[in-house]
């Protein structure tokens, strides 16, 4: 591995930097980054940077907290790209690992900074009445899961709505599968009595 | 697969079984066409997960180049770290093993020669046979 790894990187620093770096793949592209390649950079953020916000909007469940920490993950694959290796599991994960370390750092900081949930962006060109009851829903959902304590809210998004694999969650969150499965049913728990009247209404109109 | 299980299964994973862990998969879902019990809980599962479609933050692509650009933007002040060469005889896992028992040896080739070098004969054979069997019967026969 890290001899393939050293012939990639010799391609990547030596010949690469002139080739399209969005045909690259995600190793090549960070030991590109490590030498200070900006257009590797650009093609590995643009890859990367939509699924990350998202994942910090879910756990924040405030957009100004979630932007921030997008941007202050991509700042620390840009400064510490020359860390990362393949042997250290997948690009993806790490960069999510960092993005839900990040995350679960803020929410320790006290309550009173976080009260709001994610504020839904208002567009005055639709409102119907099926648009206005998909942002309800889409709110108390929100809220629900903003009352999750940290580590059960980060198991939840990064399976449910990242869609990772159960190995890759628990890596991201340091334990084990086992442990990651009773996050996983303690969240989906707590939701369901929290959303009970949710479900029901969802589950009739459908 | 019990049904106990699979309730505990589709509690963390829900009722989709694309979600489900591949290893477990066909197990759950031999025991699905076999129990009313497990259709009822994928059923409960199946509500939740509807609520949890739901949750969609606004993130559109305009929005995320806008703020990726930020980030771009600020790269150019920021130099990296640089890359790690690691040579192929020092992969992390063989480099820890090495120094974990090259450091064991030298302890152990040190404490050998002080203890031989420092204890009369008879001192020296009272106290490795004490180390050695505890507060053993050898121990006290050879005093």
């Amino acid at each position: 591995m890290i001899r393939a790894l050293r012939a990639k990187s010799f391609l990547a620093i030596t010949v690469a930097p002139d080739d399209d770096p969005d045909a690259e793949d995600d190793e090549v592209l960070m030991l590109r980054v490590a030498a200070g390649d900006h257009p590797a950079f650009r093609a590995l953020a643009k890859r990367h940077f939509h699924r990350t916000l998202a994942l910090a909007e879910r756990m924040m469940g405030r957009r100004a907290d979630a932007e921030e920490i997008a941007q202050e993950t991509f700042l620390r694959i840009w400064r510490h790209a020359g860390r990362w290796r393949p042997s250290l599991g997948k690009l993806e994960t790490w960069l999510y690992r960092v993005t839900v370390n990040l995350c679960l750092d803020r929410l320790r900081r006290p309550k009173d900074l976080h009260l709001d949930v994610v504020e839904e962006a208002e567009d005055p060109t639709v409102d119907t009445e099926r648009q206005v009851a998909a942002q309800e829903v889409s709110r108390r959902v929100a809220a629900a899961v903003a009352e999750l304590p940290g580590r059960q809210r980060a198991a939840l998004v990064l399976c449910y709505h990242q869609e990772l694999t159960n190995a890759q969650a628990a890596e991201i969150l340091a334990i084990s599968v086992w442990a990651l499965e009773a996050l996983l049913v303690r969240a989906r728990r707590t939701l369901r009595v929290k959303l009970k009247t949710l479900g029901e209404d969802l589950g009739e109109a459908r | 697969m019990k049904v106990k299980t699979f309730r505990r299964f589709v509690g963390a994973y829900g009722a989709d079984p694309a979600r489900w862990p591949s290893r477990r998969r066909a197990a759950a879902l031999a025991l699905l066409a076999a129990s009313d019990e497990a259709r009822r809980a994928q059923a409960e599962a199946r509500a939740l997960d509807r609520a949890l479609d739901q949750f969609t933050p606004d993130v559109d692509s305009a929005r995320s180049a806008r703020l990726l650009a930020g980030v771009i933007e600020k790269t150019r002040t920021v130099e990296p770290s640089g890359p790690i060469m690691i040579p192929d005889a020092i992969d992390p896992w063989w480099w820890r093993s090495a120094v974990i028992l090259g450091t064991m040896a030298c302890l152990g080739f040190f404490i050998g020669i002080s203890g031989a070098i420092s204890e009369p004969a008879t001192a020296r054979s009272t106290s490795v046979d004490v180390f050695t069997f505890g507060m053993g019967p050898l121990a006290r026969l050879e005093q």
